[in-house]
């Protein structure tokens, strides 16, 4: 009789069980289809933090075309690909020190020029005769109210050059504004291609560095833009603003 | 036997909740070094005004569309001052209002490099690289050395040779504050015979009024 009762007993729990595990995955189910279906459906949130310093904060018009600032922000190597993320002036690690360009703009300068990369390096180990593929951002300073055609070159040395085949793509950059307010092609996603060949086993060095946009280009982005173009070049960085490192084994 | 299947039943439903909250794993890679390298050339003006937004290449008879500095005379002048280009209110003011000045808004140190390619009628007369870093107590606080090996030192008739480049600043630290930037003061020589609008080559115009 009690053995009876013990077994009636475990059967309900086995039961009460199937069914509290239906449930949760019932749950889990419709909870995700909702979620799925609400994000589907309506205007993505703007997730962007407020910045401010001592003398205010950067008003939202600031950022209005650039794309929503996503709940996940994050910065790795995923989202140095994705122009949600690389959009953000908060993907690169300067720009929350030099708020006070947007909070309280200095009154008797302006930006007319001026750019950077990030991040400006990467190193790679691999073997002869393979590929490595190298991203990086090319954005308009903070503070620059000029579009900037911007030409990106190919900087290694002579003696290395047989070594390998480089290219960048692109190589010819428009870089649009980032104030007063930042324009949506502020920054550009670049990739640098590097084909090894049969470099003896070292570390190599290879740079990109920046001259102005070539002439065709130009002529094309002045006649868009007017003197709110320029091409720059006539003050530059010495060393290259992307480095890549090849340790080739 | 029953004991066994509850503790399957049980395992299989944690299990399969796990599996259901998969979705919301997350995977973190950061950038060992995120090195920025970046830099910005400012120049006489102010938002407001937004003169840059209605700059036309008119006032410059051939001025295109690298027109940046102006250095304007209707006579053969020396330590002309350059101002803005399209905007002769946008002057340089001897060392009190430099032409340039240049941040390094990055988070590794930078050497900035400046040329000049001149028509044969213009030649840079006088060339200034100082340090502004005046709410930090004095020049050192931007770390910067000038070529020579000088920290903060002011430099005078420094020469730009036409299409080759001329080290403005070694060196020069992330600008951490706004008031640490790099001043450019530049006078010009005009010579004889300049023409009005004469290009002078990259950002630098030599120009009469027209």
């Amino acid at each position: 009789m009690g053995g009876l009762l013990l077994v009636v007993i475990m059967k309900k729990i086995i039961a009460a069980a199937i069914a509290f595990g239906i449930l949760i995955l019932v749950a889990i189910y419709f909870s995700s289809s909702i979620s799925s279906f609400l994000i589907k459906n309506q205007t993505p949130t703007d997730y962007r933090p407020t910045h401010c310093n001592q003398d205010g904060c950067i008003i939202p018009e600031v950022f209005s075309k650039l794309p929503k600032y996503p709940e996940d922000f994050k910065i790795d190597s995923v989202t140095l690909e994705n122009e949600t993320y690389f959009k953000q002036p908060e993907f690169y690690p300067t720009f929350e020190q030099n708020i006070f360009y947007y909070v309280n703009p200095p009154t008797d300068y302006l930006g007319f020029y001026g750019y950077g990369a990030f991040p400006s390096e990467g190193t790679y180990t691999r073997g002869q005769n393979q590929e490595v593929i190298t991203p990086f951002l090319i954005y308009s300073s903070w503070y620059v109210i000029k579009y900037q055609g911007l030409k990106l070159n190919v900087a290694m040395d002579d003696s290395i050059k047989d070594y390998f085949d480089v290219t960048i793509d692109p190589d010819v950059v428009l870089l649009e504004p980032t104030f007063p307010v930042f324009e949506n092609n502020w920054t550009q996603l670049v990739k640098m291609r590097v084909k090894i060949k049969n470099p003896p086993a070292g570390r190599y060095s290879i740079g990109v560095t920046v001259s102005p946009a070539p002439g065709n280009y130009s002529d094309l982005w002045y006649q868009k833009y007017g003197p709110k173009y320029t091409s720059g070049g006539f003050i530059s960085l010495s060393q290259p603003i992307y480095k890549v490192t090849l340790n080739i084994q | 036997m029953d004991k066994l299947l509850i503790i399957t039943l049980i395992l299989a439903i944690l299990v399969m909740s796990s599996v259901a909250f998969a979705e919301f794993a997350t995977t973190k890679v950061f950038f060992n070094i995120p090195q920025v390298t970046s830099f910005a050339i400012a120049m006489p003006d102010t938002y407001a005004g937004a003169q840059n937004f209605s700059i036309t290449a008119t006032t410059l008879a051939s001025a295109n569309s690298t027109d940046f500095v102006s250095f304007n005379a209707t006579a053969p002048a020396s330590w002309v001052q350059p101002s803005a280009a399209g905007s002769f209110t946008r002057n340089q003011s001897g060392n009190a209002t430099p032409i340039f000045q240049i941040m390094n808004l990055g988070n590794v140190n930078i050497t900035i490099n400046m040329t000049l390619n001149d028509s044969g009628t213009f030649a840079l007369q006088g060339l200034n690289v100082s340090v502004n870093a005046t709410t930090t107590g004095g020049n050192l606080a931007c770390g910067n050395k000038l070529p020579g090996g000088a920290v903060g030192a002011n430099e005078t008739a420094r020469n730009l040779t036409n299409s080759s480049f001329t080290t403005l600043i070694f060196n020069l630290t992330p600008t951490a504050t706004a008031a640490c930037k790099v001043n450019v003061t530049m006078w010009g020589f005009i010579n004889s015979g300049v023409t009005p609008g004469e290009y002078a080559g990259n950002l630098i115009t030599n120009s009469s009024k027209t």
